[in-house]
């Protein structure tokens, strides 16, 4: 015979996430010590100077013309395929999202394969911004 | 036959053992991958666009005088080069031969390190395919 134990119990069986709850815990006031807004206008502030900073450089293709952004910067390099300029950006230490992101539709509607997509947070700096547009300049060179 | 795919191979991984960069490799794929004969519109069917991998590939092949006639063409650069190297060594030859050939060059020229995962993953579908396509031909 099993007898339950009433909720939510019954459904807590074995050791709790005890280090998750922890975690989560000095995770949320770690971000409330610097402060959503301060974390939002910092991102945005680095997103355009990366926009701007692409801009300047040839040959690259922007998908969002509103000038609102939320910490993402997604493009392609025209007669570059995302994937060879990920991997080669990978090699140089950069970090960047290839492909259809999960969002196909999206692609299908902007009539592209993929994107190359950039994602900031309040780690990055405009160092790591100089050094995405100076690897994306070098792949361009290296494949066109 | 054996014998020439093996030295093609061994051609092949004299001349990329200068390169000893990365970037040199990828470069290098680029260039090769240009000279690679463009397939036509309706040799880029469906049909022929291999399954599986991340950039498209696709790939004819044609029996001719006992050996298979191979065309290939990619929508990424990189890959387009690892299309040549693979045609270079394989194309024009008897279908035993590309069934039974041991492609070590991708190994021992640091191709294979220098792809990601889901690349390799890819280069190892066009092998297969490569090799099924060849046994089609014995039967």
């Amino acid at each position: 015979d099993t007898t339950y134990a009433g909720l939510p119990f019954k459904f807590e069986a074995g050791t709790p996430n005890i280090a998750g709850a922890v975690s989560i815990s000095e995770a949320i006031e770690y971000i409330n010590r610097i402060g959503l807004q301060n974390i939002k206008n910092y991102e945005d502030d680095l997103v355009k100077y990366t926009v701007n900073a692409l801009t300047e450089a040839d040959n690259i293709d922007f998908y969002n013309k509103t000038g609102k952004f939320c910490g993402v910067v997604s493009f392609n390099l025209k007669n570059i395929n995302g994937y060879d300029a990920g991997m080669i950006l990978d090699k140089m230490g950069i970090a960047v999202r290839t492909g259809t992101h999960c969002a196909e539709p999206l692609m299908q509607y902007f009539g592209v394969s993929g994107m190359i997509r950039a994602s900031f947070a309040m780690y990055n700096t405009k160092e790591e911004a100089d050094q995405l547009v100076k690897g994306i300049k070098k792949v361009q060179h290296l494949l066109q | 036959m054996q014998t020439t795919i093996k030295e093609k191979q061994e051609k092949i991984i004299s001349t990329m053992s200068g390169l000893t960069d990365w970037f040199d490799k990828y470069e290098y794929l680029n260039d090769l991958g240009k000279s690679l004969p463009a397939l036509s519109d309706a040799e880029k069917s469906e049909k022929n666009m291999l399954p599986g991998c991340q950039s498209k590939v696709w790939l004819t092949t044609e029996l001719n005088n006992g050996h298979v006639i191979l065309k290939a063409e990619s929508d990424s650069n990189i890959i387009q080069g690892m299309l040549a190297l693979l045609l270079d060594v394989l194309n024009n030859q008897p279908p035993e031969d590309i069934v039974n050939a041991d492609l070590f060059f991708i190994t021992e020229t640091g191709l294979s390190e220098n792809l990601s995962p889901s690349r390799a993953n890819g280069l190892s579908t066009i092998v297969k395919e490569l090799k099924r396509h060849a046994q089609d031909f014995i039967g």
